[in-house]
């Protein structure tokens, strides 16, 4: 082999390495950083985007500008707070302009302020000051900035209205940012007012042009005197793409069997095949073609339906129908793998080598990984041109592939192959009647018209409308069947329940009619006392009278966790009740409660809360349920300082400004850890169930492990599987770890059956061997409600529950029992109420006028006061359900033990 | 080439074995520093009675065993033999290899395959590592001899080194399986400060004409500086680390790969190569990793981070020179056929292959012999074949993988992170993106096996 070092595959090129090609987008970049634009680069990768910005920044230096790169990935992006990240990316430009302060002291300095607003301080401040000349700010890989945990929103913002400035004030022209990554500017901010990206300069980065690339032939001019021919044959197989023109150009540079005196155009094909087309899955190295792959039949992020839809779409492209470019996500994920490129408005595939790579064959191979049923039919009318109606599906079969296709996203092919079909039935049924040739024509195109819009529509039906049987409209949110709830007493919070008295006030309410509407709702509480949602709509109804309300938010899982969301509801309108009932001045604004249905799920939460974060008039939220949900949901409430006080997430790893909990895993596994500790229980196994496929509804189970692994650090406890969680029946703890005293049964609520399975093993098992043998069951305040409890009764099982003291004959509890007439109170309603009063207590304590017409704002700062203070809730205002010393996690909180035994229950006991 | 194998094994095999009592072994040269290494990690000495305590209670674990008893179910004789690397019996040497945290086969002399030198991976290591600024991984299955390889490549790259009498270059190995406790890997932030604390330790306890002390320095610059836990280590090097080449040694990488920030990890290492290839003071910064796994399969990501990163050395199974190589070392009587017979089964897996050549030359088995027994249950494979089958049965969806993979009718998609986890035990192999089982003992081991149990 001949070693060549003209060439550079993959990786940036120096500052004028002898191969860089200077491009059109070299001069248009360099242009517009010099008329002081904001510049950005997105587009796929490996398309010489760091290269450029290598170039270009030393060209400016040598100029004289101010130059600064930052890798953004450098900065870190997993436990990275808010605060951090923009420190950090504050001292790293201060270090490279080497501005000459103590970047820590001065940022602690400015202690108050958001931590945008300490870097926008730093620019205006420090940079502009310390610095006369032009600057320039390259950030390089910025769609890092979406996998932060916080919203980078106002980070581009920031940027935008360094932009806005220039009007004002002049030094802000001097500063000039530049943006490269692979991402598309919607994908990294959603909010269109504030976007940096409409005023800026988009640089597009084409492959090399065969006068560009002339350069290239340099490098082979020891090898033939017609390098500039071999060149052009390069260009016509990568379409100038840099890392495969580079590669190639290499590859022919130290190969030592080409016979140059063949024909460039043989020489450079013969070695196309041979060294990167053939086998390219092994011989992609450094890799290119893969990544491009990866991209596509990407599982992680996207869903086998999407990635149908993609090869489909490729597909028609590879098969040179026209298809415009448009934005629909299928098109720009295909146009940011780099496989195809928008030519003149159309789609076309980027290359010849790209063409041969993924080849007719290889989108067959792709997609007879995933389960089509009619695979092998359809491709072959794909192969036929679109023409075979031999392979169209029959009747029956086309019935059963449109029932199996019921809620999928359905790709173009897809349904041009069920519109063939079912044109051609039919022509066939026509045929059959025997209709006659001359009106044939016509009514079958109409026929076939026809029945392309009934498919659209009925395909567009089936998942549409998941809850069609109830009347109700249904969406979908990420393949999930949703049912989008937002009721103040306007619609039926709860599908199944039918009461007349609910429905006329809902009737009523709708048409403004309030009072009636109270009236009604008042019937419907009477005549079900357990209802909260009638008291809710009844408490509302009444508030409207009043003129404007305070709303708040109740965001819980009806369809899904109706017992949990009616006992959470049950709080909130007890918190309700009592503070309408306590404004008697006629003008007070009273407490309107907004009940949200968010499923559970992380997906619609995120919808959901987004939803509820837009609209001005929701002053807090009491919510969401599972931790979860409420991660996915806190991004969008910090962006809106709206404060979220949830009655139920307890996971630690919630963590936002505007974030409140009730009570945290660290405590829970805390009391555990003292617990074990004091029972002298040392060896302890932990079974948290979750599935190595990690659910988002695990949040809590992970939280509660982890905070466990370290509350039980120094008090004599060990967890034996600490590196094993295979382990999930007592007969494999038992063998593998015969010296189990204790098993902790992490439930989250969606494990309590399993945990239910457990526990029976266990008894069966303890029930042979004597007592110093036997092991104890342990599981979580999850498994403490009313239902599970129960359940637990039931089936006569063994465990204990270890938690805060409960005071079970607070004044509160005494009065709920009475209220909804049950004989016990759930903890969630306890701590629902709870959290309401806390929100109640955030808007009382502000002073008049403010307290008439609070701001999420000054709620929020109202909370963190409480916070900071520790203040606890007064004494009427409190459910006095359980009392905890907040924020001490020390040895001595009290404990408390509820034990099960053969399903007889004993209270939770200190 | 011969030469240079001659003087590494530096005794013939079946001498030893002939002259100890059977079924004992004893610990190689390399094997006794080790030794000596773990027990001084632990505190013990020669002559400490923790050893026999732990022992016992392994061997006897029905007994009550405690501290200062009169006897232990080993000798204080026996530890002190195997600590001087003289043969003990191989019950016992198991035994302290256990309670020293030490794999046996690693430090006995009878995993002696693993001192074939490979090539041509090896010399580019040492030519990899000896260029500035550079970038090397290492990646191989669990046991192929990436350890073993390692230290000769260091070896070799120190002497290299102290040729040039002026040359400051510093070496530091982190080793992840080791160096650290496991709630290190829950936070990012405790990981790097350990990484920083591990690194700044090594290097003032190894190079003392380093002017600085720099454990004490380290408090200051990690506490009082709140930027990310990423930042604060670049920052860290700088100020700290990079005044003279470093050459950075990351072994069993995989233990990071696993954890919650492995991405921002790969993020780190990558901008720092980066930053190093671009020159001035992270230019004399130079890292070799090692791993068993690729990155992403635990990752949620498509592509690798570290894909295109630096040098890449896989290391394979032995081909049939180095299998040739080893059978001389055994002093073995041998035909061309052998090397394609004992490869048609075990393919080049140095273990199995070791394994053979090793009772061939103890028991004066025919190699004939041992291959027709191979897959039944008195075939010498059966304790390795069992080990795996224990470690893939405790996890049901790689057993379920491994069945898609051998059992052509009931191939279907597998996950690549299963992929991976396969491919880390060295049961499959990945070639594209097809999952190949490694050998013919594996598929008919298992074949059977998964066939009795769908029975």
């Amino acid at each position: 082999m001949i070693y060549n070092n003209f060439y550079k595959v993959g990786g940036d090129l120096k500052f004028q390495h002898p191969s860089y090609i200077s491009r059109q987008s070299d001069s248009e970049l360099y242009q517009a950083i010099k008329n002081g634009d904001f510049c950005y680069v997105l587009n796929c990768s490996q398309m010489g985007k760091s290269s450029l910005a290598v170039q270009i920044f030393h060209r400016l230096k040598a100029e004289g500008y101010a130059c600064c790169f930052i890798n953004l990935p450098d900065i870190g992006s997993s436990e990275v707070t808010e605060d951090s990240w923009y420190f950090t990316l504050t001292h790293k430009i201060a270090r490279e302009l080497r501005i000459d302060l103590d970047i820590s002291d001065w940022w602690k300095q400015k202690g108050l302020l958001s931590s945008s607003g300490k870097f926008s301080q730093f620019i205006e401040e420090i940079l502009l000051t310390s610095i006369d000349r032009d600057i320039v700010i390259f950030i390089d890989e910025v769609d890092i900035t979406r996998r932060l945990n916080f919203s980078a929103d106002n980070f581009f913002a920031l940027i935008r209205s360094c932009y806005n400035q220039r009007v004002y004030r002049s030094q802000y022209q001097r500063l000039i940012f530049t943006f490269l990554g692979t991402a598309t500017p919607s994908s990294l901010i959603k909010n269109s007012n504030c976007t940096p990206f409409n005023i800026g300069t988009a640089i597009v980065l084409q492959g090399f042009k065969l006068n560009e690339a002339q350069l290239l032939a340099k490098g082979l001019e020891d090898r033939t005197d017609r390098s500039k021919e071999i060149i052009a044959e390069v260009l016509k197989w990568t379409g100038g793409q840099p890392f495969l023109t580079q590669k190639l150009c290499k590859l022919i540079a130290e190969s030592t069997d080409i016979d140059f005196a063949l024909d460039p155009h043989i020489i450079v094909e013969r070695i196309t095949r041979s060294s990167i087309i053939d086998n390219w899955i092994n011989q992609d190295n450094p890799q290119h073609l893969k990544t491009i792959q990866a991209r596509i039949i990407d599982l992680k992020k996207l869903t086998e339906e999407f990635i149908i839809k993609l090869l489909w779409l490729y597909k028609e492209v590879l098969d040179g129908r026209e298809i415009r470019s448009n934005s629909s996500p299928e098109q720009v994920q295909l146009r940011l793998s780099g496989l195809v490129v928008d030519l003149d408005g159309k789609l076309k595939i980027f290359n010849r080598i790209y063409q041969e790579v993924f080849n007719s064959d290889w989108v067959i191979q792709k997609l007879s990984e995933f389960s089509i049923p009619y695979l092998d039919k359809i491709t072959a009318w794909v192969k036929s041109n679109y023409q075979d109606k031999s392979q169209l599906l029959t009747k029956e079969s086309l019935e059963n592939a449109l029932n199996s296709s019921d809620g999928k996203d359905l790709s173009s092919i897809d349904l041009q192959y069920f519109n063939a079909s079912e044109k051609e039935l039919t022509i066939k049924e026509f045929k059959r009647k025997g209709i006659l040739l001359g009106g044939f024509i016509a009514v079958a195109m109409i026929a076939g018209y026809l029945s392309r819009e009934i498919f659209h529509q009925e395909i567009y039906d089936k998942y549409a409308s998941c809850l069609k049987e109830q009347g109700i409209a249904g969406e979908k949110i990420a393949n999930i069947c949703f049912r989008s709830l937002t009721t103040s007493g306007e619609k039926p919070a709860i599908v199944s329940s039918y009461d007349p008295d609910l429905t006329h006030g809902i009737e009523e309410f709708k048409k403004e009619h309030y009072l009636a509407a109270s009236l009604s709702f008042k019937k419907a509480v009477d005549s079900d006392r357990a209802d909260p949602i009638a008291k809710i709509f009844d408490n509302n109804a009444k508030a409207r009278l009043n003129k404007k309300t305070l709303k708040i938010a109740a965001v819980v899982p009806i369809d899904y966790y109706q017992n949990a969301a009616l006992d959470i509801l049950r709080g909130v309108a007890d918190a309700q009740t009592q503070f309408n009932k306590e404004r008697k001045n006629k003008n007070d604004r009273l407490l309107e409660i907004v009940i949200v249905n968010d499923g559970n799920k992380p997906e619609v939460a995120k919808k959901v809360s987004t939803e509820l974060a837009n609209d001005p008039d929701i002053l807090a939220i009491i919510g969401h349920h599972f931790s979860g949900s409420t991660k996915a949901a806190l991004p969008q409430y910090s962006q809106a300082k709206i404060v979220v006080v949830s009655p139920t997430s307890s996971s630690s790893s919630l963590n936002a400004d505007v974030f409140f909990e009730n009570i945290n895993t660290k405590i829970f596994a805390s009391m555990y850890a003292n617990y074990f500790s004091s029972q002298n229980l040392a060896n302890i196994v932990v079974v948290d169930f979750f599935d190595p496929k990690k659910s988002d509804n695990d949040e809590y189970t992970i939280a509660l492990y982890n905070d466990f692994k370290t509350a039980i650090r120094g008090r004599g406890v060990n967890i034996l599987n600490l590196k094993d969680s295979s382990i999930n029946s007592i007969e494999s703890i038992r063998s593998k770890y015969p010296q189990t005293q204790a098993i902790l049964a992490i439930s989250n609520g969606e494990k309590n059956s399993a945990t239910i399975a457990l526990a029976k093993e266990n008894d069966k098992m303890n029930s042979k061997i004597s007592t110093d043998r036997q092991i104890q069951l342990f599981t979580t305040h999850a498994m403490g409600d009313r239902e599970t409890l129960s359940k637990i009764k039931e089936s006569s099982v063994a465990m204990k529950i270890v938690g805060p003291c409960q005071n079970k004959n607070s004044p509160y509890i005494n009065v709920a029992k009475t209220n909804w007439n049950q004989e016990d109170i759930d903890w969630r309603t306890a701590y629902s109420y709870d959290s309401t009063q806390r929100i109640i207590q955030a808007i009382e304590s502000l002073s008049n006028p403010t307290r008439q017409n609070p701001t999420r704002e000054g709620i929020l700062a109202q909370l963190q006061l409480a916070r900071l203070k520790s203040t606890e809730l007064p004494r009427d205002k409190s459910s006095g359900f359980i009392r905890l010393d907040r924020g001490s996690l020390d040895k001595n909180i009290p404990v408390c033990v509820l034990q099960i035994e053969k399903g007889e229950s004993v209270d939770f006991k200190q | 080439v011969n030469i240079a194998i001659r003087s590494n094994g530096n005794y013939n095999r079946n001498d030893v074995f002939r002259s100890i009592v059977a079924m004992s072994i004893k610990a190689s040269e390399y094997g006794k520093q080790k030794i000596k290494a773990a027990r001084k990690n632990i505190g013990w000495t020669i002559d400490s009675d923790l050893p026999l305590l732990e022992a016992s209670r392994i061997l006897e674990p029905n007994l009550s065993w405690v501290e200062g008893m009169d006897w232990y179910a080993i000798a204080k004789a026996t530890w002190r033999r195997f600590v001087e690397a003289k043969p003990v019996r191989e019950e016992n040497f198991k035994v302290f290899c256990e309670i020293l945290d030490l794999e046996w086969r690693d430090i006995s002399q009878v995993g002696e395959a693993f001192d074939i030198r490979r090539e041509p991976q090896e010399s580019r290591c040492e030519r990899t590592i000896l260029e500035p600024a550079s970038f090397l991984r290492i990646k191989g299955p669990h046991r192929m001899g990436k350890t073993r390889m390692l230290d000769r490549v260091l070896k070799q790259v120190k002497s290299n080194l102290e040729e040039h009498s002026h040359n400051q270059t510093r070496i530091i190995t982190v080793n992840f399986l080791n160096n650290f406790d496991l709630t290190v890997y829950d936070s990012l932030d405790n990981f790097l400060k350990s990484l920083c604390q591990t690194i700044a330790y090594e290097l003032t306890n190894n190079y003392q004409n380093s002017t600085k002390n720099l454990t004490d320095t380290f408090q200051d610059s990690w506490h009082k500086f709140d930027a990310t836990p990423t930042h604060k280590t670049s920052v860290y090097f700088e100020n700290w680390l990079l005044d003279l080449p470093l050459i950075l040694v990351l072994e069993n990488i995989d233990r990071v790969f696993e954890a919650p920030f492995s991405l921002d990890f790969c993020d780190l290492l990558r901008g720092w190569h980066t930053k190093a290839q671009r020159g001035n003071l992270w230019q004399n910064l130079s890292l070799v990793i090692v791993h068993s796994t690729d990155v992403y399969a635990t990752m949620d990501i498509a592509s690798s981070p570290l894909a295109n990163v630096g040098e890449v050395a896989v290391l394979e199974e032995f081909g049939s020179q180095e299998i040739e190589r080893l059978v001389k070392q055994y002093d073995l009587d041998w035909d061309g056929e052998s090397t394609a017979k004992i490869m048609a089964l075990v393919g080049g897996n140095p273990d199995l292959v070791d394994l053979t050549l090793q009772t061939m030359a103890n028991e004066s088995i025919t190699l004939d012999l041992i291959l027709s027994v191979a897959t039944t249950e008195s075939g010498i494979y059966r304790g390795r074949l069992l080990k795996l089958w224990e470690t893939i049965s405790k996890k049901p969806h790689l057993k379920l993988a491994l069945k898609y993979i051998i059992i052509p009718s009931t191939s279907r998609r597998v996950d690549p992170l299963i992929l991976y986890q396969l491919e880390s035990l060295g049961l499959v192999k990945i070639e594209g993106d097809r999952a190949i089982i490694r050998n013919e003992l594996y598929r008919q081991y298992f074949t059977y096996l998964l066939a009795i149990e769908d029975n």
